[in-house]
């Protein structure tokens, strides 16, 4: 699914974060959302999602036969900036939520869920607890709670915010290698991230170009 | 609005994962939950078992018994026999009837000079059953045995328990009041352990028919204003299963907010805000009626330890009460969690 940002303006009370912004995200391709602290990549990843009212502009979908659709949360899957996880349950148990919350039944949800840990590469931690992951892990684990829900859309807000440099280079690693799996825009501003994306956004210049 | 498609049997089984696994963050409030409850349920059962020793000393010492007599100790009134037997199916009465002091037999198996009272069988019912009825300071308790009766026939007798003050027969034989006896110059009533004295005497003295005019008073061998049972309602130990609901809600919260990171988890996944809201309700309810579970679980082992145990159910429903104000309190202060965008709970974990 395609993601077309219009005219998009926000404001926190008399703070206006951008304004008449527009941006296109290309249907399942990476793209990193790309500005420095405070320029609203996190906020605009949230108006995307439906979590944030935009005080102007439009955001839709269009999907593959080129109709417009709302964006709706529901076609959205969250990667979170830090480490949000059952610490008591295990890898496995932690990404089956997400095919879980879409109504899969637990033998499905697992199934899923195994094959969304490999393709992150940590088929052999499935039944490890999350709060004996590293972060780097756990971040992992977030991404394939992400394919899991086998959602069309993925957003991940600052994803290595938490990460030291060479779990953040297996982040930047296994972002290259979901390309095509799915819309996934990831808001950073770390050169490892950006450079694995196929796209990027620059919010502050308030224009978007193809890397 | 976010919708989800959760099965409610996962979303149960979510709950009892995050509820009952030991390595959970709700799981302290687990055993908190269990060891309250043990510890409501011990309370009210030992405090049940004190206000029950109390009451049966009390009633030795004549609380529950009143006489019914001539207002002047120096006229005799006759009261009728009926009228006071018919006060043993009043309600708040437990026996009542005529004692009428006979006179002195020797009795072989008890020894010269025993006094012979004849009472009424609606004051102590063991009567219909045997001849005669043994004080208990005439001899020691033990099996029934035969012994000869004032009119030289052969009766069984039974030794009695201890009679309270007031029915003071403890070193009397009784035997039935005689069809003849058409009054008595008292009545004796002994009232239920939950009656109320300012309620049943005014009514049985109503109730009561006197040959002639002469006034009759009701007086008590009880001269102790303490009303155990209005002292056992009125204590603040009441408000107990309240208050353990209300703290273990409040520490349910607690714990909720120091897991914001996990329930931010469920909402990042796709889980919406009601569904989440019915995921920690669940939870709450687990913890709750894990409490409820221990304060009836334990009152009932407490029941074969104590002599007066508390009433089960009694112990089973203020654990209810627990419960409910836990689920309430728990309910009120995480109701803005479920309301909350999920990145700003991923943000606040």
């Amino acid at each position: 699914m395609r993601i077309e940002v219009r005219a998009a303006t926000l404001r926190f009370g008399r703070r206006t974060v951008f304004d008449g912004f527009d941006a296109q995200f290309a249907d399942g391709r990476v793209t990193a959302l790309i500005g420095p602290s405070g320029s609203g990549k996190s906020s605009l990843l949230a108006a995307m999602a439906g979590y944030q009212r935009l005080a102007a502009g439009t955001i839709v979908g269009i999907d593959a036969e080129g109709r417009e659709v709302t964006m709706v949360l529901s076609m959205v899957a969250w990667v979170p900036q830090g480490l949000n996880a059952l610490g008591a349950r295990t890898a496995i148990e932690n990404i089956m939520i997400g095919p879980l919350a879409e109504g899969a039944d637990r033998e499905t949800a697992h199934r899923r869920s195994a094959e969304a840990l490999e393709a992150v590469g940590l088929a052999d931690l499935g039944a490890a607890l999350a709060r004996t992951l590293s972060g780097g892990e756990l971040q992992r684990v977030s991404f394939a709670r992400a394919l899991a829900a086998d959602k069309p859309v993925i957003f991940a807000d600052e994803p290595s915010s938490s990460l030291d440099a060479r779990n953040t280079a297996r982040v930047a690693e296994l972002i290259h290698t979901l390309r095509a799996r799915a819309t996934i825009v990831v808001a950073t501003h770390d050169p490892l991230l950006i450079e694995a994306a196929e796209n990027q956004v620059h919010l502050r210049e308030e224009t978007a170009h193809a890397a | 609005m976010q919708r989800d498609r959760w099965h409610a049997e996962a979303l149960v089984h979510e709950a009892v994962r995050n509820v009952g696994d030991w390595r959970a963050r709700l799981f302290p409030v687990l055993i908190l939950a269990v060891l309250g409850g043990s510890g409501l349920a011990v309370f009210f059962s030992v405090e049940a078992n004190t206000l029950h020793q109390q009451l049966t000393n009390l009633s030795m010492q004549g609380r529950l018994v009143v006489e019914i007599s001539s207002t002047n100790p120096g006229v005799l009134v006759k009261i009728d026999r009926a009228s006071c037997e018919g006060l043993a199916n009043q309600a708040g009465v437990e026996r009542a009837g005529i004692v009428a002091l006979a006179d002195r037999h020797e009795v072989p198996q008890l020894g010269t000079s025993i006094p012979f009272d004849a009472v009424s069988t609606t004051l102590f019912p063991e009567l219909d059953h045997v001849d005669a009825l043994i004080g208990s300071e005439l001899r020691e308790p033990g099996p029934d045995f035969t012994l000869t009766l004032p009119n030289g026939v052969l009766g069984t007798a039974h030794i009695m328990d201890a009679q309270p003050r007031g029915v003071d027969t403890n070193s009397a034989v009784l035997v039935a009041l005689g069809p003849g006896a058409s009054s008595g110059p008292s009545c004796r009533v002994v009232m239920s352990p939950l009656g109320t004295p300012e309620e049943v005497i005014p009514r049985v003295v109503a109730q009561l028919r006197v040959v002639g005019e002469q006034p009759v008073t009701a007086t008590s061998p009880f001269q102790n204003n303490i009303d155990p049972i209005q002292q056992f309602f009125g204590h603040s130990s009441r408000n107990l299963p309240l208050l353990l609901g209300l703290l273990g809600g409040f520490a349910a919260a607690v714990i909720n907010r120091v897991r914001l990171g996990e329930l931010a988890a469920y909402r990042l996944s796709g889980t919406s805000g009601r569904t989440l809201a019915v995921l920690l309700a669940l939870e709450q309810c687990l913890l709750a009626g894990a409490l409820a579970a221990s304060v009836a679980v334990t009152a009932a082992i407490a029941s074969l330890a104590l002599d007066y145990p508390a009433s089960i159910t009694a112990v089973a429903l203020s654990g209810l009460a627990a419960a409910a104000a836990w689920v309430v309190a728990a309910t009120v202060f995480t109701l803005d969690i479920p309301a909350r965008r999920p990145t700003d709970l991923a943000k606040d974990r």
